[in-house]
């Protein structure tokens, strides 16, 4: 196996890829990735057995052949190399050389079928999206993914494949975001959980790609972009019923600048409990005033906002972190906020939804501390 | 449900502690304060032996007063860290009678012993053997007292102040506050007292009798409150503060352990107590630490923070057993096993969670084992797989 390639089209591969490459693993071989040549055509792969990624590129074959390369190594050296042409030879040993002007650099592969295959069953059906609208789904939910591993169905994006809409739904358990594209048409009706890694390495990777196919099969999820497939395999099991979660009763509302409010949480959090981050919202007729206090350190904040709130008096906590990161995923300059009462969800939504876009996020409140 | 809520106030504390540590200060008067300074000093009374109070210095008095009124008091500036190490060791023995302890101060707390009352023999007994201890093991003396809600209590400990010790019980709250005077209510400052009087009312039990709206009238929201508390009403729960930074158990084998099946029961057992543990301190936590102690006497922690506060017994498990499996004995025996629980919170400022109904059956065992354990001791009921099977659980008339 021989080729000749530049610094800039091999590094940027590498780069594209590495991510879903494990950093520590039990099985040795998945901390390489797979270099496969066939004629000019160069293809690297790189999985962890739930997510694997390949992208091809262009290059100066001499010999075809593949071989499975130490990722960190090559990805270092191949980084630390100036903008100069190289060349990629391996032997029947799967010995690797690589050679510039600078000098020779040698490491030793594994052989091509020592490297798992990818194997996906066969696809129940696809559609197509505009890759813009799919990153800008992706991005709005995917910070509301949990983290926890008890809760392994709330680890990634809930994917719901309708006649004329797609859904994508995410939740740790304490907010949750749900994203509907209404201007979709699509022949299957189908749901995946979609874990985080596999969606990021989508949104990394668009590189001018205009529409991206995604094709589903029974426990996999197939993303195709102009020159690099993302494949994932489902997360199993059964996605919360976040219909259910959604209230329907909540009766007071208020609009509000969300820069405005953004800028008062940051400040007014500076002074919560660095554990719970607790900031508490006192809605009166005509503003909201969002305070904080850290019983443990004596710090105390308070920032009123006028507001159209015309209700009831209603105070209600919040996690700082939580409501700054669904305000920052909001794209309007006014937001709703609705509530019921101290315990039950809050909504928040865009005054102005986008063409054929819904987007609804929902905040759990801090039980507070009252006498 | 009712409450037994005891108010332990400790007396003279300041002057106490040096009387104890300086025995030639016995039976002297002993007041701790800012510098006298002859009669010119600046600055006031901290605190003043009961010696010392005969000639009328009490705290908050100016210390020039003080000095005047009792010119040879052994005046004293105070040993802050020394008071904090005994306060420390009174909050130590009231928390082997309950978890629930919120300290106001250095020298006083509100326990909440409801939950402890048939496994110490009832509130009065509870009252006298922490009493007891903190004479024994302290040398101080401590006033006692004991009602339904922290108003009444702390009323309570004050009445027969020194060495006092009295009990309210529930029904009695009214006929216990009738006689009192109007400034024993929490609140009653001058002002208050000066409008009452005009109000031809001198005793707490003038206003409980006094129509609730002719308080509000007169003091607004505040007069609700006082009705409130004339009437031996007060809602407030005992908060315990989180200066907790975690809260563990742990259990070290009679032989090392090799034996998979008992180490995970072990863990599960740990996870139940500590879960028990922290719903008795109302705390929850969200980083777990496993630690082990191998045969060699190696000791490893191995820790994960969790996205949740969490005390359930089922999670702390999960999470326990997850860290045991990824750890590498290297083929050692264990010799013991902990875990922790860390980044505590207490429950008041819970994040509520979306699917929080959803786990509703383990929650409803939790509470009816805890109301059971509460009753009649931690063994009268387990859960199934911490059975000892090779012992016989039961024994039986031949």
């Amino acid at each position: 196996m021989k080729f000749k390639v530049n610094k800039k089209t091999f590094h940027q591969a590498i780069q594209n890829i590495i991510g879903v490459v494990p950093i520590k693993t039990t099985i040795p071989i998945l901390s390489n990735i797979l270099l496969d040549l066939q004629g000019n055509e160069l293809s690297l792969t790189g999985t962890d057995l739930e997510v694997s990624i390949s992208t091809r590129i262009e290059v100066q074959g001499e010999t075809d052949g593949a071989v499975a390369v130490p990722a960190k190594i090559l990805f270092e050296i191949v980084r630390e190399l100036p903008e100069i042409p190289m060349e990629f030879a391996c032997d029947e040993e799967h010995k690797i050389t690589l050679n510039t002007e600078k000098g020779f650099y040698k490491l030793s592969g594994e052989s091509k079928d020592d490297f798992p295959k990818i194997s996906v069953e066969e696809s129940k059906g696809s559609f197509s999206i505009d890759s813009k609208k799919l990153d800008g789904m992706i991005n709005k939910t995917i910070f509301a993914v949990s983290t926890d591993e008890l809760r392994t169905t709330l680890m990634g994006v809930y994917l719901k494949i309708m006649a004329d809409e797609l859904r994508m739904v995410a939740t740790d358990g304490h907010r949750l975001v749900k994203i509907v594209d209404k201007n979709f048409s699509s022949d299957l009706e189908q749901e995946a959980i979609i874990p985080t890694k596999a969606l990021n390495l989508v949104s990394k990777n668009l590189n001018g790609t205009k529409e991206i196919k995604v094709n589903l099969s029974d426990d996999h999820i197939v993303f195709e972009l102009d020159k690099t497939t993302i494949y994932s395999k489902g997360i199993e099991g059964q996605f919360p019923n976040y219909e259910r979660v959604i209230p329907t009763e909540n009766d007071k509302e208020l609009t509000i600048n969300r820069e405005l409010l953004s800028s008062s949480v940051r400040r007014v959090a500076i002074f919560s409990n660095s554990i719970t981050h607790q900031i508490r919202f006192s809605m009166t007729k005509g503003n909201v005033k969002i305070k904080s206090e850290d019983i443990e350190f004596g710090g105390e904040a308070e920032e009123t906002i006028d507001t159209d709130y015309d209700y009831d008096d209603l105070d209600v906590g919040y996690n700082a972190n939580y409501l700054l990161d669904i305000l920052r995923h909001l794209d309007t300059d006014e937001i709703i906020l609705k509530v019921k009462d101290q315990i039950s969800a809050g909504i928040i939504y865009p005054t102005n939804q986008k063409e054929n876009e819904d987007i609804l996020m929902l905040l759990m409140p801090i039980r507070l501390n009252e006498d | 449900m009712s409450r037994r809520i005891l108010h332990l106030d400790m007396d003279a504390f300041f002057a106490a502690v040096e009387q104890l540590d300086f025995p030639q200060y016995r039976g002297k008067p002993v007041i701790i304060g800012a510098d006298p300074k002859g009669g010119a000093g600046r600055g006031v009374v901290a605190t003043a032996s009961y010696e010392a109070r005969k000639y009328g210095v009490h705290s908050a008095l100016p210390i020039s007063q003080a000095f005047q009124r009792c010119p040879h008091g052994i005046y004293l500036r105070g040993r802050h860290s020394r008071y904090l190490e005994i306060s420390r060791q009174v909050i130590a023995i009231s928390n082997e009678f309950t978890p629930v302890i919120e300290k106001i101060s250095i020298d006083e707390a509100f326990l909440d012993i409801t939950k402890s009352l048939s496994l110490f023999g009832g509130a009065e007994e509870i009252g006298h053997k922490i009493k007891k201890r903190i004479y024994d093991e302290l040398g101080l003396i401590a006033s006692i007292g004991i009602a339904p809600n922290k108003f009444l209590a702390k009323v309570a400990s004050d009445l027969e102040k020194p060495d006092g010790f009295v009990v309210v019980k529930e029904g009695e709250e009214k006929e216990f506050l009738k006689p009192l005077a109007i400034s024993r209510l929490w609140g009653v400052g001058e002002k208050t007292e000066a409008v009452l009087k005009q109000m031809d009312i001198e005793t707490i039990g003038q206003i409980a009798q006094t129509p609730e709206q002719d308080l509000n009238r007169r003091f607004g929201k505040w007069g609700n409150a006082l009705w409130r508390l004339a009437n031996g009403i007060d809602n407030r729960t005992v908060k315990p503060r989180v200066a907790q930074k975690s809260i563990s158990q742990e259990t070290t084998f009679d032989s090392d352990i090799g034996d998979e099946e008992i180490i995970h029961k072990t863990l599960f057992g740990l996870a139940e107590s500590l879960s028990r543990l922290m719903r008795k301190s109302r705390l929850k936590g969200r980083t777990v630490t496993l630690k082990i102690r191998l045969e060699d006497f190696s000791t490893f922690t191995r820790s994960k923070t969790l996205c949740d506060f969490v005390d359930s017994t089922q999670i702390l498990k999960r999470v326990a057993i997850a860290l045991y499996k990824k750890f590498d004995k290297k083929n050692m025996k264990v010799r013991l096993l902990g875990i922790a629980v860390s980044q505590l919170n207490s429950v008041s400022g819970e994040q509520l969670g979306l699917f929080d109904q959803e786990a509703p059956l383990d929650i409803k065992m939790t509470q009816l084992l805890d109301s059971l354990q509460d009753k009649y001791g931690e063994n009268i009921v387990k859960r199934a797989s911490l059975l000892d099977k090779t012992k016989p659980q039961f024994s039986r008339p031949h």
